[in-house]
């Protein structure tokens, strides 16, 4: 079952992480690494219809640059479909779409 | 380089040898190639038969289905040396049916309806008509190179490219979702299937395959991540008729690649197939790659199909 979120939530989340990843002020863990890999997930599969610039950053940023770092953090393998997986959290980042890894953006 | 490596048969070279100037087979007959000053007389008058202008029809018109996908507006063109494909068909014998170019196109149709990839992302849709099979499945061979993943994927190792041994490039190799695939080796699910190749596991094959025994359709999605990882992935993935006809073999009825470079950021197909009058990004055949065939073989080495 995917986590529901609003869309003005989801765009948060994607700004606070963005700007992490530009080299912000937090120290990011295993638990921010997991909700990145669901946004990404939720953009590439059901994109929500608000903030482009906003999520194209955040693609940019992330792929392919974050994954290795990702990858490590959460204990990825690759999967079927050369998708990776963390068996530890049964968490996809890629391959089919698996409500585990995405969100369910709701109107705000 | 990779392509020029890999067979990727066009609808054009599927058809007739003719064009080529060899003996039709079956015909009895041979055709001489057009030369550039005779071509419009080779055209009219080729030395042909009924069986030979029967085969060219229904090859015609198959290779035309086949291309539907890509919306080519150009009429079924025949080779230089062949008969336009509005003459008559032989006539039907009481073991066949008859062959117009209705009949030929309803009987066995494959093609993809929508989708295509889509910067990473794979999700296509083809429809599968008048091919009589227990269901469709699809088998995913996969081959990779420049992997920063720290381990091997994969059971199976071919080198492509160069000339002469020189230059050569080493690829690791799978098929995907199948038993040395790294979705069982690494993160330790089992095969999608018990003892088959295919790619899709029981729960996808429910929601993404319809089917009544003759006619459905197959959608195949993916998103390789992994493609970060690697300096260049390839994918092949095949169509399959389930013990098509019922004779215990299975059928490959359509194959496409696709697939990426410098860590996902490029497509392999810049193009690739029309469907639904957009850029696919994923090129259609009606055969497998000897890669495809060397990677399923050494990792399903009993598995049949045709």
């Amino acid at each position: 079952m995917a986590e529901a979120i609003d869309s003005t939530q989801f765009s948060a989340l994607v700004a606070r992480y963005l700007a992490s990843l530009d080299g912000g002020p937090d120290v990011l863990t295993a638990a921010d690494y997991e909700t990145m890999v669901r946004l990404w997930n939720t953009i590439k599969w059901h994109r929500p219809d608000r903030d482009e610039d906003l999520l194209a950053a955040f693609e940019a940023r992330f792929f392919p640059h974050e994954v290795a770092t990702v990858v490590s953090a959460l204990q990825m393998t690759p999967s079927k479909g050369m998708a990776l997986y963390s068996r530890e959290r049964d968490l996809y980042l890629g391959g089919a779409p698996h409500d585990n890894s995405m969100y369910e953006v709701q109107p705000a | 380089m990779l392509e020029a490596q890999t067979e990727q048969p066009t609808p054009q070279s599927a058809s007739p040898k003719a064009s080529r100037g060899t003996a039709v087979p079956g015909s009895g007959s041979t055709v001489t190639p057009a030369s550039a000053n005779s071509a419009m007389q080779t055209r009219i008058a080729p030395p042909v038969t009924n069986d030979w202008l029967a085969g060219a029809l229904s090859r015609a018109v198959l290779a035309r289905a086949s291309t539907a996908a890509s919306h080519d507006p150009s009429p079924i063109s025949t080779p230089d040396c062949g008969p336009p494909v509005t003459a008559s068909p032989a006539p039907a014998t009481a073991s066949e049916t008859p062959r117009t170019p209705q009949d030929v196109a309803m009987k066995k149709k494959v093609d993809a309806v929508t989708g295509g990839v889509t910067g990473l992302t794979l999700d296509v849709t083809y429809s599968v008509t008048g091919v009589e099979a227990d269901t469709l499945q699809c088998v995913q061979a996969w081959w990779g190179s420049g992997s920063t993943l720290g381990q091997k994927v994969g059971n199976t190792s071919i080198k492509l490219g160069g000339f002469l041994g020189i230059g050569t490039k080493e690829y690791e190799a799978f098929i995907d979702g199948g038993q040395y695939s790294p979705w069982v080796t690494l993160s330790g699910n089992p095969a999608a299937h018990a003892t088959q190749p295919y790619y899709l596991t029981a729960a996808e094959h429910a929601s993404q395959v319809t089917w009544d025994g003759k006619n459905g359709t197959i959608r195949i999605y993916d998103l390789p991540s992994a493609s970060a990882l690697f300096e260049e992935m390839h994918f092949e993935t095949a169509i399959v008729a389930v013990n098509a006809d019922k004779k215990g073999t299975d059928k490959i009825v359509r194959v496409f690649t696709w697939g990426n470079s410098k860590q996902g950021t490029v497509q392999q197909h810049k193009k690739g197939d029309k469907i639904a009058n957009k850029r696919s990004h994923l090129q259609a055949s009606n055969s497998p790659s000897r890669t495809f065939k060397k990677i399923l073989k050494n990792d399903y080495p009993t598995y049949k199909y045709k």
